[in-house]
């Protein structure tokens, strides 16, 4: 049973990318046949995040437009062989592609992959109305602060009103020092809005930094607490039962010491 | 310095009223009231009050630290702060007036329910960027998010969260209410009067279930419970 996962957020700048190489690395790891599209045209980003911009021959829009057979445009991944990238357009924009085309598209890559992962654009007009056009679940991805909420709640919206109802929620770029000392949403304040279940709480991590510099996504890197974070979302998304990270980090030596002698 | 008569607290049927001297500093103020309300923590007991602070124009911040002393100086449970009508620099008219008086409220809803108006209720919430528009009244069994709207010619009753923007008689009925099981909504507009609940009201005063009406052109809030 295949199945399209459109990543989503309204906001820009939350950690769609991330989220789409990150959890479609994650699956792939455990043994999935994945695909990833970046559905971003004329503002490509998924390519580099992924290390394999130098591999781009043709893109999607090459596809759709018949210029190449799919299988042409289809890049194989550096390090894993069952996860693939479909690229976007660099020199076109957002209305080179109808809906109906994309769901055309979906529907093809369906036939040969497990999941498929798809890199929705920032904002609510024609690139993210065809990123969900063949979209069978969403994940909204969204950070702790009231203008991404803000634009979330929009999303989350729309989607319920189009056929993605029962969206999920990744939180991303949590910082749990700053929430404890009131600076930063909780996890509770964002659900109290959104009211949409949670597949997963991401970390602020300056290995994701590195890992987009370096081409390759933070899922790779054991010591990556980000990673680590969408090593489970991935599991969840195939159905596994996975308790949430502690996120609690700041243990200093005497606040280890308490704990030893059970304070 | 004296400070038996810097700071005098007085009860009335409106709850508490802190008579505070106009020219002492602020800190002198601060730990006369602490010492009153100290000494008077048995009298007060746990009752549910509202305070009013009269004789001396108060920030915000001023105003909090007050309350703060007087919350952790005794075991009051401050309901309500009323806002004085004395003259102050801060212009408290934009803002909405929280009323106690139980007389009051009672005429107030007396008034706003006879208007006749088709009603429509609406099941599930409001997110950001949705509308609701109509004729009558509305009733919403859900929440409105921050950046979802509810204009009505009605009145409007939120059963749940109210964090988005409601306009309750918006073609110019003056008569018509806002309530919610927690009023905090972005803006609040009645007829063609707008307000919004500031920052110091909001956390502590309107997360119980709340009324907004409108009387003499200045909207007032009052407790449903």
């Amino acid at each position: 049973m295949s199945e399209v996962i459109v990543v989503t957020s309204g906001k820009g700048g939350v950690g769609k990318t991330t989220t789409s190489a990150n959890i479609g690395t994650g699956l792939a790891i455990a043994g999935k046949k994945v695909v990833l599209v970046d559905a971003d045209i004329g503002l490509r980003n998924l390519d580099v995040i992924m290390g394999l911009e130098n591999r781009i021959v043709y893109d999607i829009i090459d596809v759709i437009e018949g210029n190449c057979r799919l299988k042409q445009a289809l890049i194989k991944d550096k390090r894993y062989s069952n996860l693939y990238l479909l690229p976007a357009a660099q020199t076109k924009d957002k209305d080179a592609v109808s809906p109906e085309q994309m769901q055309k598209l979906c529907e093809s890559l369906k036939e040969e992959f497990d999941y498929i992962v798809i890199d929705c654009p920032a904002g609510i007009e024609q690139g993210f109305k065809n990123a969900i056009a063949g979209a069978d679940r969403a994940v909204v991805v969204t950070t702790p602060e009231v203008s991404a909420v803000r634009d979330a709640d929009r999303i989350i919206g729309l989607l319920e009103a189009s056929d993605l109802k029962n969206p999920v929620l990744i939180l991303n770029r949590l910082r749990i020092d700053m929430v404890k000392r009131g600076d930063m949403m909780t996890i509770e304040d964002v659900t109290e809005i959104l009211a949409i279940d949670i597949v997963g709480v991401v970390p602020d991590d300056e290995s994701i930094v590195v890992s987009a510099n370096r081409g390759e996504p933070a899922v790779l890197d054991e010591q990556s607490r980000a990673g680590q974070a969408f090593r489970d979302i991935s599991r969840r998304l195939m159905g596994e039962e996975i308790p949430f990270m502690d996120l609690d980090t700041n243990e200093n030596f005497f606040s280890k010491f308490k704990k030893l002698f059970g304070a | 310095m004296s400070d038996n008569n810097s700071v005098i607290l007085k009860g009335n049927k409106d709850g508490i009223v802190v008579m505070l001297d106009k020219d002492l500093e602020f800190e002198a103020i601060k730990s006369a009231l602490y010492k009153k309300v100290t000494d008077a923590k048995k009298f007060f007991g746990n009752s549910k009050t509202s305070i009013l602070f009269k004789g001396r124009s108060l920030t915000d911040i001023e105003e909090n630290e007050l309350l703060e002393i007087i919350s952790h100086g005794s075991d009051l449970n401050i309901a309500f702060v009323s806002v004085p009508d004395t003259g102050s620099s801060i212009n408290k008219k934009e803002e909405p007036v929280i009323q106690v008086n139980p007389q009051t409220i009672d005429d107030a809803l007396n008034r706003v329910s006879s208007i006749q108006n088709n009603t429509i209720f609406h099941k599930g919430s409001l997110r950001s960027g949705q509308a609701l528009r109509h004729i009558g009244s509305i009733v919403i069994i859900g929440d409105v998010n921050p950046g979802g709207e509810i204009i009505a010619e009605g009145n409007v009753i939120i059963l749940g969260s109210l964090k988005g923007v409601v306009h309750a008689g918006c073609s110019g009925n003056y008569d018509c209410f806002v309530a919610a099981l927690n009023l905090s909504p972005t803006q609040l507009r009645i007829s063609d009067i707008i307000t919004y609940i500031p920052k110091h009201m909001n956390k502590t005063y309107t997360v119980a279930p709340s009324l907004a009406y409108i009387q003499e052109k200045q909207i007032y809030i009052a407790p449903l419970v």
